[in-house]
């Protein structure tokens, strides 16, 4: 079997342009037709794209993908390095979340209270009213290890 | 910090790094406020170096309130020149943060959604064995997950 870029493509539901890239980093190894000079696909890269997406959508990063193909094509087992990239993943990602969601509670609190709060009046001395006052905000109180 | 009487005010004058302690930022930070035009310190007619005085610790401040909650640099440079126009920059402080708290939200959900795949993988994967190398899986963990082709629901499904 061999197919052309969009049919590859539409075989594992990506744009021609992201077949054209991972070929373009090396993650996909069509032949050439020798008469046109087309990419030609085989089942291979079928399964190769197919294992890309999952794998991103499971958070790994193209880099991490193209080590766990070398591992691969070298006769290797890449299922160590798997579930140790997955763990920092999970790792970074818990760390990152538990920011955002500070991050997330202090916006929303602070639109709450200034619903309550009057615009401020053109040319007073502070840049803008509402956030000078957040200086007072309990909630936005500096804790240890902030940045 | 001792309050200052007003006719003080405008003789004091840090340099970058007085200034940057005083408001516990680091130099490189004042360094870069400056040269993108949110701090304008004079210059030492003598030294040529930068002198930020009272009005731009005040803004500093300002500055790095307005980023704890998420503004970005351009957009406080933006409720500055309001301000600096004798414009109120309150509705536009209002509607940034309006839309900037949906848009992070949507983003959080979306992070959660992430982290519970991945906790789920792991998770399933720890009662799986390696592989054994062969021409045709690249690996056994990822794609016992799911098949990419099928719909996000039907993906959905088979991770749970």
């Amino acid at each position: 079997m061999s197919i052309r870029v969009k049919d590859l493509a539409k075989e594992c539901g990506v744009s021609g342009d992201c077949v054209r890239f991972y070929t373009k980093i090396g993650l996909l190894r069509p032949l050439r037709d020798p008469e046109n000079g087309y990419k030609l696909f085989s089942e291979q890269d079928v399964r190769r794209l197919k294992f890309i997406r999952t794998a991103k959508r499971l958070g790994f990063t193209l880099n991490e993908i193209e080590k766990i193909m070398e591992a691969h094509d070298d006769g290797k087992v890449p299922c160590f390095l798997v579930r140790e990239f997955l763990r920092s993943h999970i790792e970074a990602n818990r760390k990152l979340l538990k920011k955002q969601m500070a991050l997330q509670e202090r916006m929303e609190k602070t639109w709450a209270r200034w619903s309550a709060m009057p615009d401020c009046d053109a040319a007073e001395r502070v840049f803008c009213r509402l956030i000078e006052a957040a200086a007072e905000f309990d909630f936005l109180a500096p804790k240890e290890g902030d940045d | 910090m001792e309050p200052l009487e007003a006719d003080h005010m405008s003789q004091i004058s840090f340099q970058v790094k007085e200034l940057a302690l005083r408001c516990n930022v680091s130099a490189d930070t004042v360094r870069y406020y400056t040269k993108i035009g949110l701090l304008q310190p004079e210059r030492d007619s003598a030294s040529g170096y930068k002198r930020f005085d009272e009005k731009d610790m005040k803004r500093l401040s300002f500055i790095r309130r307005a980023k704890s909650l998420g503004y970005t640099l351009n957009e406080i440079k933006q409720m500055i020149e309001e301000s600096r126009k004798g414009k109120s920059p309150c509705p536009m402080v209002r509607d940034l943060i309006q839309r900037r708290i949906q848009r992070h939200r949507h983003r959080l959900e979306e992070q959660m959604e992430l982290q519970k795949r991945m906790e789920e993988a792991l998770a399933r994967w720890a009662a799986m064995p390696d592989g054994i190398p062969d021409g045709d899986s690249v690996c056994v963990l990822i794609e016992s997950i799911e098949n990419p082709c099928q719909s996000h629901r039907e993906e959905d499904n088979q991770i749970e």
